[in-house]
């Protein structure tokens, strides 16, 4: 059985526990995270026929009050960082986190997930911004946590990316 | 060729001379090479030939093989479709030789997996089984309903002093679960999420605390009965949930294991990469882990159990008093029965609530259906048979033949050694019977009735002396009969009668003689007719009376018996009379 851990980052509110909520297997309650700052949950997809389960750290967002507990980054295999498309500011927020966590767990696969992707009307990030973070070498992908559209697809997404890393 | 191949010859000569026809190559091979050409064959025929060849690798083929398994895994990689097949073949064609071999390696193996899992069957079934129907276990099924717990798991949560639950293998860096064993009826959470979440846990303690990093938490309490022991180690944590309150020594016996664990897999632990493949058989290891102990079962008796032994001894000891009580009037009734003349017990018995008697039976003994009511029993459920005997006890036979005789008043009756002894009076034909019927009553040998005297006999004795009692009167020289004596005759005219009856009844023979007497005064030989002819003048009348003539005889004794000295007239005239004597004739 593999068994890969993943870390969910984003800054605050922007969907990260919507995000997964209707695709994981989870026991506790959101409560966690405000308390200690990350709630676990499980997510098993499959790879050539064979099960992966991902443990996901869906870890507290940042904001001006809480930083992100770096050790909770320790031993993930891959970073999930999620972005509000509709707010730019999270965007930034997105960059330093992956700079930390890189330094925290060293060069594991990182996907940018663009969330509320069905208020395309209101997003403040346009197609060149996620180019720029194409040209940076991290991996993107749009979704909707209401619609639940690509959310399926940034998990194999991220698993691909891991288990080609291997 | 080079030419270290023709040692000591100077390079220049070959190109002196260089030999031109097939000859002179023949003829200068034989030189350069004739010492090694036998040796060339030697080594084509070596070659050539397969099975020297086969000879010559079957010496040194173990050894190449080791040398090359050394180096790396090639020779395994050959050999194992060969192995493959060559085990599916020998399974195929004979299974029992490679079961065999198997076998003491396996045998072990399974019976310690089979004992495992028997053992925690028996450990469950056996709580389970224990508490099922008790008062607590009715309680524990309620609380298993209210709680929606399984049954088993609250028996165990009331009977363990403690119970390792689950045993989680994390891996510190990234708390992935490694391996994860958890006891029988424990009921629990996925294991990826609880460990990722005490790795969480664990590190937010140990940021929020700058403990250092070595320093955790090392137990969790949960609750007033629940607490997560956990030992951390260089690469994984051991994280124990336990029920209840586990000795010290668990504590130890987990960094032992854990310490082992991590030397073991250490090749593993250092590559992991999210594969818990290598940690499986781990799962052994962990599982002796798995430790609990029960309670202590104090046998407690409820004072509901005291109470229904009470109850019970209670009814025992009624029970046993009645018993004892029915069996005392029984063997009561029994020796009544058995004491009781003229009843000879064969059988007293009491079955199924039914009296059986049987036995003899006197016809004079009381009834024993009597005695039976009276000692307190049913004659409803009594079947009784009695034998009919005649006792020889005295009393029995006495009543025997008072019944068989009906004896008079005025008879006694007494046995003597078989000796019935009649006295008393009794009528003549009572005699009569009891003479003949006495000596055949059983029990009666002989009969005495010499003190018994006839009714009749003593009748006719008394009415003799009441005759004879009696004198007719007559004036001097006559035989005249005073108008005043006739009552007399009459008297003893009817006295008469009864005599006679009496002595025809009794078959007897009665003489009455009518005897004459006169006073002293006149001839003897007067005297003597003049009393006669007094004597057969009441004869007469008696005869006119209706006396009948049979048994009458007249005298006269003139004045041979005066009745009276005749010093007066008077005593004179007492002597002039006709007196009576009545002889009756004994039998």
């Amino acid at each position: 059985m593999i068994k890969k851990k993943v870390c969910m980052l984003g800054a605050f509110a922007v969907g990260k526990t919507s995000l997964v909520r209707q695709f994981v297997h989870s026991i506790f309650s959101e409560k966690y995270q405000t308390t200690v700052g990350v709630k676990i949950d499980k997510k098993t997809v499959e790879r050539e026929g064979e099960p992966v389960d991902l443990i996901l750290w869906d870890i507290h967002g940042e904001d001006a009050f809480q930083t992100v507990r770096t050790s909770y980054l320790r031993g993930a295999a891959g970073i999930l960082i999620v972005v509000d498309g509709t707010r730019r500011a999270t965007l930034d927020t997105a960059f330093d986190l992956r700079q930390r966590a890189l330094e925290t767990v060293g060069a594991v696969p990182v996907v940018f997930v663009f969330n509320k992707s069905d208020l395309a009307a209101e997003w403040e990030l346009d197609d060149a911004a996620i180019a720029r973070v194409h040209q940076e070498g991290i991996a993107t992908v749009k979704t909707s946590a209401k619609t639940g559209s690509a959310v399926a697809e940034t998990f194999e997404m991220l698993v691909q990316a891991m288990m080609g890393n291997q | 060729m080079p030419d270290s191949t023709i040692p000591g010859k100077p390079a220049d000569t070959s190109e002196e001379r260089v030999p031109e026809t097939a000859e002179e190559m023949k003829s200068l091979r034989d030189i350069i090479v004739g010492p090694q050409k036998e040796r060339i064959d030697r080594l084509e025929a070596r070659l050539d030939d397969p099975s020297v060849r086969t000879e010559e690798i079957s010496q040194h083929l173990a050894e190449a093989l080791v040398l090359r398994a050394g180096r790396d895994d090639q020779v395994a990689r050959a050999l194992e479709p060969t192995l493959a097949e060559a085990i599916k073949a020998s399974v195929q064609k004979r299974p029992r030789v490679l079961a065999d071999a198997l076998f003491p390696l396996m045998g072990p193996g399974i019976r310690k997996a089979i004992s495992a899992t028997i053992m925690g069957m028996i450990q469950s079934f056996n709580q389970v089984l224990n508490h099922s129907f008790s008062w607590r276990g009715l309680k524990w099924r309620f609380e298993a309903l209210r709680t929606r717990k399984p049954f088993a798991e609250v028996v165990l949560l009331h009977s363990l002093v403690y119970q390792v639950e689950q045993i989680f293998l994390i891996h510190n860096q990234t708390g992935l679960v490694l391996n994860h064993v958890v006891a029988r009826a424990v009921d629990i959470q996925d294991p990826d999420l609880v460990s990722g979440m005490l790795t969480a846990i664990q590190d937010f303690i140990q940021d929020s605390f700058s403990t250092g990093e070595e320093a955790g938490i090392d137990t969790l309490r949960v609750g007033n009965d629940r607490s997560v022991w956990v030992e951390q180690g260089a690469r994984t944590t051991l994280a124990a949930v336990i029920r209840g309150t586990p000795p010290m020594d668990l504590r130890r016996e987990l960094h032992d294991v854990l310490y082992r664990l991590e030397l073991k897999k250490s090749d593993a632990l250092e590559a992991f990469g999210g594969d818990t493949g290598p940690f499986v058989d781990l799962e052994e290891d962990l599982t002796a882990c798995l430790q609990f102990k029960l309670k202590e079962e104090r046998t407690r008796i409820s004072p509901w159990l005291w109470l229904l032994l009470a109850g019970l001894l209670g009814l025992a000891g009624w029970g046993g008093l009645h018993i004892y009580k029915e069996h005392q009037k029984w063997a009561g009734f029994v020796e009544t029965l058995r004491q009781t003349p003229g009843i000879v017990v064969t059988q007293a018995q009491r079955r199924g609530g039914k009296i059986y008697l049987s036995g003899l039976k006197d016809p004079q003994a009381a009834d024993p259906l009597a005695l039976l009511v009276e000692a307190g029993f049913d004659p409803a459920r009594t079947r009784a048979r009695w034998e009919t005997y005649y006792a020889l006890d005295p009393v029995f036979v006495l009543a025997r033949i008072r019944q068989a005789l009906k004896p008079p008043d005025g008879v006694g009756l007494d046995l003597v050694d078989g000796v019935l002894i009649i006295n008393g009076t009794a009528p003549h034909l009572w005699i009569a019977h009891a003479r003949q019927l006495a000596p055949l009553i059983p029990g009666v040998q002989a009969v005495s009735t010499d003190g018994l005297r006839s009714a009749e006999a003593h009748e006719l004795k008394t009415l003799g002396r009441q005759i004879e009692d009696i004198f007719i009167q007559f004036a001097r020289g006559t035989t005249t009969l005073g108008r005043d004596q006739y009552p007399r005759v009459e008297r003893v005219a009817e006295l008469l009668r009864k005599v006679q009856a009496l002595a025809v009844r009794l078959d007897r023979d009665v003489r009455i003689l009518i005897v004459g007497h006169t006073d002293a005064t006149g001839e003897e030989d007067y005297n003597r007719e003049l009393s006669y002819q007094r004597a057969e003048k009441v004869w007469r009348i008696l005869l006119r009376m209706g006396v009948g003539p049979r048994h009458l005889a007249v005298r006269g004794m003139g004045a041979a018996e005066p009745l009276h000295e005749e010093s007066t007239e008077e005593n004179r005239e007492r002597n002039r009379r006709v007196s009576f004597r009545v002889f009756p004739v004994a039998d």
